[in-house]
């Protein structure tokens, strides 16, 4: 199997394995913000597919919560359940928790490597070229991972967007008025 | 063309590794209880994305040099941009240990270029940073 072929199945397994999470925040979404609200949702899903970094989107989420007022939209709670977390506040800690241990997991079956700054400082014997080509290496490793990291939130957002749609009934709304 | 995809792409993934990082720390309780950054109204963290957005570096860091040393009420904000115009200044060395600029071999033009990308990340993610932990809280 080729190498994308390797991300690609990963990316898959760990779509189906975060599912329930994403419909779990879908729902959070429609109670946050109601069912005539998409154009927010999609407005998130549109970052996600366009951005070319993880942070673009930590960064909505953040401003997106920033905006609404206390209680409500990106800050209000879930129905269900006794947690007073806004909807904005769950997404963002899912990423930053969950997700990223998640991450190391798909990594670590993708054979790449976690950049160790401390190791690679105390090996000093190394020749030029060793370095040079370790550093190389380093640099790729970190850009697979930010290309998966972003793959695989984009897919959980699309999820999470779907569920909003379907629990909400909004899909076609817009687009009908 | 000194800026190829490469060092774009390696510059995207500084921006989601150290700067992301660095922003979020530019807001934790520092040692020093003095150097504390308070965030910013809207208005000023609006104005500072606006300037960084449009602006050359020395144009940043004239601006922000300029905002340090304005007579604040809040001596917080003075050491917000005291310590922003830190970092910035900062970023040619990141760039160096990060290979973005061949130690000895680039120009002045090549250096300003690469600094003012990395600092367009880091106060995007300041700004975002700053706009959250605001609140809902509208400017005073």
């Amino acid at each position: 199997m080729n190498e994308e072929m390797k991300i690609v199945r990963e990316i898959n397994i760990e779509a189906e394995r975060f599912y329930p999470d994403a419909q779990k925040l879908g729902d959070h979404a429609v109670d946050a913000l109601g069912g005539d609200r998409r154009s927010q949702m999609t407005a998130l899903e549109n970052i996600a597919e366009n951005a070319q970094k993880t942070s673009d989107i930590f960064d909505y989420i953040k401003k997106q919560i920033a905006r609404s007022k206390d209680g409500k939209d990106w800050r209000k709670a879930a129905c269900s359940g006794q947690d007073n977390t806004g909807f904005g506040e769950c997404l963002k800690t899912y990423f930053e928790e969950d997700f990223a241990k998640r991450l190391d997991v798909v990594y670590s079956h993708l054979g790449i490597e976690k950049v160790d700054t401390k190791q690679s400082k105390a090996k000093t014997k190394e020749s030029k070229e060793q370095k040079e080509t370790d550093k190389a290496k380093q640099l790729a490793d970190v850009w697979r991972r930010q290309d998966i990291h972003l793959r695989l939130m984009r897919q959980f957002i699309r999820q999470m967007v779907i569920q909003y749609e379907y629990k909400s009934g909004s899909f076609g709304i817009e687009e009908a008025e | 063309m000194f800026l190829t995809r490469e060092k774009i792409r390696h510059i995207h993934a500084l921006s989601d590794t150290k700067l992301y990082e660095q922003a979020l720390a530019f807001f934790q309780e520092p040692d020093n209880a003095e150097r504390e950054h308070a965030p910013l109204s809207n208005a000023q963290i609006n104005g500072l994305l606006n300037i960084v957005q449009a602006s050359t570096l020395s144009e940043l860091l004239k601006f922000v040099e300029h905002q340090h040393k304005r007579n604040w009420n809040d001596r917080r904000i003075c050491i917000f941009y005291e310590d922003l115009e830190k970092i910035i200044k900062q970023f040619r060395v990141l760039a160096l240990q990060e290979g973005l600029l061949s130690e000895g071999r680039y120009t002045r033009e090549e250096e300003n270029s690469i600094c003012l990308l990395l600092a367009r990340e880091f106060i995007q993610h300041l700004a975002a940073e700053n706009l959250f932990r605001r609140g809902g809280r509208s400017d005073d």
